[in-house]
């Protein structure tokens, strides 16, 4: 009984959310997600933290997904969205188009609210620097991905290894896919995030490299929210996983975060510098 | 001699019986030995179906994988063939190799089988191989189907064989055993009543032998006692007897010679009735000829002109044939009597029917056909004593004798003129 409340609120949010137009209705708070996983399934992880946070400030919750990134990035800096959840490259971007935005939090994932990614071969093979991977195949996963390609990208290039230096490379659309790419011989080096470097580690990957770490995914909120308002729901969420069935809204989210902890812009700044110097070799 | 036939019947009925065991068996062994060869090969054939089908899965799923590697989709692939593997009950192992042997997928069933199919699929693009996918299927479910089919098969068989045996059974019992056991039974019925007819009427005609003989004997001390008187009567006392006296002790001596006549000829038929028979080749000719030549010897004034046969030749009893024989040239011999020139002739005749007939002719007195059957009554005579005399049981005992050998005796007469009388044997 006690989760039958929450659940059907859940449920009536979702079928009101699914309605094509999202116009604001009087006194109602629209969270938006960026499209990483389909709609449905970002509905149902991220409406029970809607929940907690209709809770706290009295007003009912609306999930909005957008179509894809840049129309995300573009609500939340049109201020359509009362709150917003986006990745760190996304939230550089939005401050570099539309000026500083009011933080609420990161996400902390096992306790760290920062992340890492690798740069790789196989065990087996003779690649031991970054130098090495000169006149290799190079698997990516997805051009706009952090750990996959940006910033492992900008190290290459540091290390005096462009793309021109490369035998070839290519974008496998995801991190796995990297990992078994190079781990079947297609590709002699790539990567990945952490997670999926040490998951495949034991099937035979060296890390060559380790990316700086960058600040988490966070979520943001409208300039225009009223402050009082902007404190509850700050407050609501950092003090997230110490609540009754918190841990459980976390997860549901993530599953191996841990809270939701605070967050400062100056947090994203190696990656606003690393995005920079990419951009003045052409890759964004 | 009932129980005997009766158990010779039962068995009879289970040697048949047995015998259709053993058809019915022979029958399920052949079915069974058919049932197994078609087993064995729809075994064979279901294990080829299925591994040709486990290719055919091996080389579509391979089709997609290189398609997606050539995309750089490993996630696919490996998704894809977990999901395959897991969705397939009967895939217990996958497993899915790059080229360069780095195991991509495998996957292991927490299940084991004793019946496997392992197949490999080596997915080639432009020649290359891009990967290797071995399976190893479990085969129970086509095995436990095989043994469901061997079972029902075998059963099948025995059911069908069960019921053809009982229906070929019951068949036979109906057409065959009963109406035989019926016949059996009537035909031992109908012995049995003949057994038991034939030993009563063996014992009346033993029984009148024997009181016919015991008489016969019986009144010979009795009779010798009346001749030995009455001679002794003659001779000592003939003189103080007067004519008429005389002629009535005569007369008694005649009754007496007269009755002890009759009772030899009875004991003659008796010990003919009676006698075992000791059935031998035997010469007719040879016993004519001795019979002959006593009759001249005993009346030599006589002319008789005897025409024989020479070796007639018989199977059957010596003893009793002489009888008949004897008792036939007494009559022929008696009652050619009155003829200056008499005739008797012994010859052999053969039947339409192929059998021998042997007839002793006379040209005597003859007798009326009318009686041509009395004759061989006892006591039947056709003439007068003062004419012929006689006792009437010679023919009887000539009968006997036939009918002993299993022949028959006749005769046929032209009244004054001669008769003939014929028999034959067996
Ligand atoms: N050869 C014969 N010719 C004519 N009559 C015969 C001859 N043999 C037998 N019979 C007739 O058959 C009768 C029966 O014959 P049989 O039994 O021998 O008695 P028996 O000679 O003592 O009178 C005779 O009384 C006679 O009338
Ligand atoms: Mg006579």
């Amino acid at each position: 009984m006690k989760y039958l409340s929450p659940l059907l609120f859940g449920m009536a949010v979702i079928i009101f959310t699914l309605s094509p137009t999202f116009a604001t209705v009087a006194d109602e708070l629209l969270l938006g997600i960026h499209p990483y996983k389909s709609a449905k399934i970002l509905h149902k992880s991220f409406a029970p933290l809607a929940e907690v946070i209709s809770r706290a400030t009295g007003k009912p919750v609306r999930i909005v997904i957008a179509k894809d990134y840049q129309q995300h990035i573009q609500q939340v800096g049109k201020s359509k969205l009362d709150i917003a959840y986006m990745g760190p490259v996304s939230y550089v971007q939005l401050v570099a188009r539309y000026g500083p935005m009011p933080m609420l939090a990161r996400l902390e994932i096992n306790g760290s609210p920062t992340f890492q990614g690798h740069i790789f071969a196989r065990a087996t093979d003779t690649i031991r620097t970054l130098n090495d991977i000169k006149g290799k195949q190079f698997a990516f996963g997805n051009p706009a991905s952090t750990m996959s390609h940006l910033v492992p990208r900008h190290m290459l290039w540091k290390a005096g290894v462009g793309a021109e230096n490369l035998a070839g490379f290519d974008f496998l659309g995801n991190h796995t896919n990297v990992a078994l790419a190079v781990l079947s011989g297609k590709y002699d080096a790539g990567a990945v995030k952490e997670e999926v470097f040490h998951k495949n580690k034991s099937r035979g990957l060296r890390s060559i490299a380790v990316t700086p770490k960058l600040s988490e995914h966070l979520f943001v909120a409208n300039t225009n929210l009223p402050k009082q308002q902007f404190d509850i729901i700050r407050k609501a969420m950092l003090s997230l996983h110490q609540q009754k069935n918190g841990m459980v809204t976390l997860r549901g989210i993530k599953k191996t975060m841990t809270a939701l902890v605070p967050v400062k812009d100056n947090d994203y700044d190696n990656l606003r510098q690393i995005l920079k110097e990419l951009a003045s070799i052409g890759v964004k | 001699m009932d129980i005997i036939a009766k158990e010779r019947a039962e068995v009879t009925v289970q040697i048949h019986r047995r015998t259709l065991a053993r058809f019915v068996l022979f029958l399920l062994a052949l079915l069974i030995i058919a049932d197994v060869t078609v087993i064995m090969q729809s075994h064979s054939m279901a294990l080829e179906l299925n591994r040709q089908q486990v290719n055919k899965k091996l080389s579509l799923a391979g089709d997609f994988c290189v398609e997606a590697i050539l995309k750089g989709d490993y996630v696919s692939v490996e998704q894809f063939l977990l999901a395959w593997a897991e969705g397939y009950d009967e895939v217990l192992q996958l497993k899915a190799t790059a080229a360069n042997g780095f195991l991509l997928v495998n996957y292991q069933r927490k299940q084991n089988s004793p019946h496997t199919l392992t197949a490999t699929h080596q997915a080639v693009f432009q020649n290359q191989p891009v990967l290797t996918i071995e399976i190893v299927e479990n085969l129970d479910a086509l095995y436990s189907a095989q043994r469901l089919n061997a079972l029902t098969l075998v059963g099948l068989s025995i059911v069908i064989v069960a019921i053809f045996g009982y229906l070929l059974w019951t068949t036979l019992r109906r057409t065959v055993f009963l109406p035989l056991r019926n016949e059996i039974r009537d035909h031992q019925k109908a012995q049995h009543e003949l057994t038991l007819r034939g030993r009563e009427l063996e014992i009346s005609n033993k029984d009148l032998e024997a009181f016919c003989y015991s008489v016969s004997h019986d009144l010979r001390a009795p009779l010798r006692g009346i001749h030995g008187f009455s001679t002794v009567l003659n001779e000592d006392y003939n003189d103080k007897l007067d004519d008429t006296g005389r002629d009535y002790l005569r007369r008694i001596c005649d009754g007496a010679t007269k009755m002890s006549l009759l009772i030899d000829v009875l004991l003659e038929l008796s010990h003919v009735s009676r006698l075992k028979l000791i059935i031998k080749e035997v010469n007719l000719s040879e016993i004519a000829t001795d019979i002959i030549s006593d009759l001249q010897f005993q009346d030599p004034e006589r002319k008789v002109t005897f025409t024989l046969q020479p070796k007639l030749i018989v199977n059957g009893d010596h003893q009793l044939l002489r009888v008949a024989l004897t008792n036939l040239f007494n009559n022929a011999w008696k009652y050619s009597r009155l003829k200056p020139q008499a005739i008797i002739i012994f010859s052999k005749e053969t039947s339409e029917k192929g059998k021998d007939i042997y007839c002793v002719s006379d040209n005597g007195a003859g007798f009326d056909t009318q009686y041509a059957d009395k004759l061989f009554e006892a006591f039947q005579r056709l003439h007068r004593q003062d004419e012929f005399e006689g006792t009437g049981v010679g023919l009887a005992t000539v009968k006997r004798v036939i009918e002993r050998h299993h022949g028959q005796v006749w005769a046929t007469s032209t009244l004054g003129e001669g008769s003939k009388f014929y028999f034959s044997l067996g």
